[in-house]
């Protein structure tokens, strides 16, 4: 095995792992606001990719807008859920919202595949698939591009749920929703916000990563999966533990296929995850796991 | 209540009737598509009945139902082909095997909150599914194993539909009168207990991580037994036979009868493979379908049909009990 593979290997890992932290923190803002441990993550992803396809394919080479139009899509989508499915259902407790998003999850996955067909499809590629030279290494400008947006869009995202009111808000929900009633906080609106919130980044995920996965309508699980792994991995409510746990998912499950037989390499996911488990279950940085901070 | 109600009706010997009464009825299957059916739906039942004790009892969402009915059906079909066993002794080794695996599985997922235990459960089901699809010379890959042997108990040799019903009903009963057991026993009521508020059991005294292991076991036992019935029932395998959309019908059917109730879980598969024979055609949006219809029912009925029926029961009662002149004194 040579070092430029090797190299490219662990770039494409890391931007893998940068959209997999994604998904681990929009799941996380949903998790820690409302207690909801929502299995159809990644298939917000997936349905944002499909989204962004057709406004593609309607107004071709408009990546940006097809991006922004897939997030907003995405986002309004999962309040509506959130509203209409899971709202009813809070005071059941969680498993019962959680039962529901694995319906959800089903339910959006094989909708894909009614509307968009159980093809294959390809999304352009809007940072261009000519490899440049950096320091002497063969370099795809994508990989380092995903690389870049999703450490800044975590930072965003941190500064947004640490420092502002409104992020301020979302945790106080998380840790007594009715106190946090009492103190002027819209509970409901909160709720509905953290579904948003976590619609359009892990559709913005999803966007980023289908022109190197390609679309397909089981990609939510490729995408969502990691997506749980790193939020565990990183301790669950830890922004910079996801952001760590994807990235050390991302370069696991890219240099696997190099290293064991590639027919069983969706086996090294996997394979973490329990190592994790038996070695430090409450993750890297994970040291409340109930009422835990956010971030 | 629905439990209450069949616990009166046949209080004596409801197994034994119940036994009896499907082996009765029998002739009405008159057709081969008919009694097939019901053989799948007596399989399913078992199968349903141990996601009832996981999902249902302990509260524990797995998603690899499916993946530890193809180890069975797997394990049972290769004992005989390859080894050449009979049939009740690989029978038994596809569910003491499950088992096994089931409760390694409940073992790692106490390591973390229970919720964890689907992403757990879903490495089961790719690692045993990339197994079966990529090892041809033992299982045959994704084109399926061939020529799985048929039934032969003593000198009985259960080659159709028919006679394997024979086989299906009791093992059905059994798996109700043991699923009904264990929700009596004190094992069952702690695995309740611990899916109604787990640290209220934790007070109690409980042990609820190991009664979490123990439904996994209990559950693992089932999906061998229905995975080995439903080998030798087709005669042939693949992996498609057990997809993600089985584990969501299972899960659905619970849904539907309502958590923790074995009887309610029963009655509602019969319903679902009702509906899903009468709208055969649309196949292909079966996922869609049975994902919308988890969320409908918990919006509208979280309960499930045991539910409904307690509280229509209920309401029939307060009605009664309001317009009823206390008999005796002021009652209460």
């Amino acid at each position: 095995m040579n070092s430029t593979i090797l190299v490219q290997t662990i770039l494409s890992g890391l931007a893998a792992g940068g959209l997999y932290a994604l998904v681990a923190i929009s799941f996380g803002i949903v998790y820690r606001t409302t207690r909801v441990f929502n299995f159809a993550q990644g298939d917000f992803g997936a349905l944002g990719a499909y989204v962004a396809l057709s406004v593609l394919a309607a107004l071709p080479g408009h990546y940006w807008l097809a991006l922004v139009i897939g997030c907003l899509a995405v986002g309004t989508f999962a309040a509506a859920i959130e509203f209409v499915a899971i709202r009813p259902l809070y005071r059941l407790g969680e498993l019962y919202t959680f039962i529901t998003t694995i319906g959800l999850s089903f339910a959006i996955q094989s909708g894909i595949q009614q509307i968009w067909g159980p093809f294959v499809r390809v999304m352009p590629n809007p940072f261009g698939d000519q490899a440049i030279k950096v320091l002497g290494l063969r370099v795809v400008p994508d990989k380092i591009w995903i690389f870049s947006i999703a450490i800044l869009l975590t930072g965003v995202l941190f500064v947004f749920l640490a420092k502002t009111k409104y992020g301020t808000a979302m945790r106080a929900c998380a840790q007594d929703s009715r106190v946090a009633n009492l103190l002027g906080i819209r509970v409901g609106r909160m709720f509905s916000g953290a579904f948003f919130l976590s619609g359009v980044v892990g559709a913005f995920a999803g966007i980023l990563i289908a022109p190197i996965t390609y679309l397909q309508p089981t990609m939510g699980l490729q995408l969502g999966v990691p997506g749980y792994i790193a939020a565990l991995l990183g301790g669950l409510g830890s922004m910079p533990g996801a952001l760590i746990g994807g990235f050390i998912l991302g370069i696991v499950q890219a240099v696997s296929v190099l290293v064991i037989d590639p027919r069983y390499s969706p086996v090294a996911t996997y394979v973490v995850f329990v190592v994790v488990l038996l070695v430090r279950a409450r993750g890297l940085f994970g040291e409340e796991t109930v009422q835990g901070r956010l971030v | 209540m629905i439990q209450r109600l069949y616990a009166s009706t046949f209080s004596l010997a409801r197994y034994p009737a119940l036994l009896a009464a499907l082996l009765l009825i029998e002739p009405v299957f008159s057709s081969q598509y008919l009694i097939r059916i019901v053989n799948t739906m007596l399989i399913q039942a078992v199968a349903a009945l141990g996601v009832n004790v996981v999902l249902g009892f302990a509260g524990l969402v797995s998603i690899a139902h499916a993946a530890l009915m193809a180890l069975g059906a797997y394990t049972s079909a290769l004992l005989m082909l390859k080894l050449g066993m009979p049939f009740p002794v690989a029978f038994l080794a596809a569910c003491v095997f499950c088992g096994i695996v089931s409760g390694f599985v409940g073992l790692l997922g106490n390591r973390v909150e229970t919720n964890y235990l689907l992403v757990i459960t879903l490495g089961i089901h790719v690692a045993i599914f990339l197994v079966i699809v990529n090892e041809n010379w033992l299982t045959g890959g994704a084109s399926g194993l061939f020529n799985v042997p048929k039934v032969e108990i003593g000198p009985w040799r259960l080659a159709n539909d028919r006679s394997y019903y024979w086989l299906t009903a009791p093992v059905f009963v059994a798996a109700l009168y043991f699923a009904e057991r264990l929700r009596d026993s004190k094992p069952g009521r702690a695995m309740i207990a611990a899916r109604l508020h787990t640290p209220a059991a934790r007070m109690s005294g409980i042990n609820v991580n190991r009664y979490r292991v123990w439904a996994m076991v209990f559950a693992g036992v089932y999906f061998g037994a229905s995975g080995s019935l439903f080998a030798h029932l087709i005669g042939f395998l693949g992996p498609e036979d057990f997809s993600l959309s089985l584990t969501l019908l299972l899960t659905l059917t619970v849904v539907v009868g309502g958590l923790g109730s074995n009887i309610a879980a029963c009655v509602s598969l019969v319903i679902l493979t009702a509906i899903a024979e009468a709208f055969q055609q649309a196949a292909s949006s079966w996922l869609l379908f049975y994902g919308i219809l988890i969320m409908v029912v918990m919006v509208v009925a979280p309960r499930g049909m045991a539910g409904v029926a307690e509280s229509i029961v209920e309401r029939i009662k307060r009605v009664r009990t309001l317009t009823r002149r206390p008999a005796g004194g002021a009652r209460l």
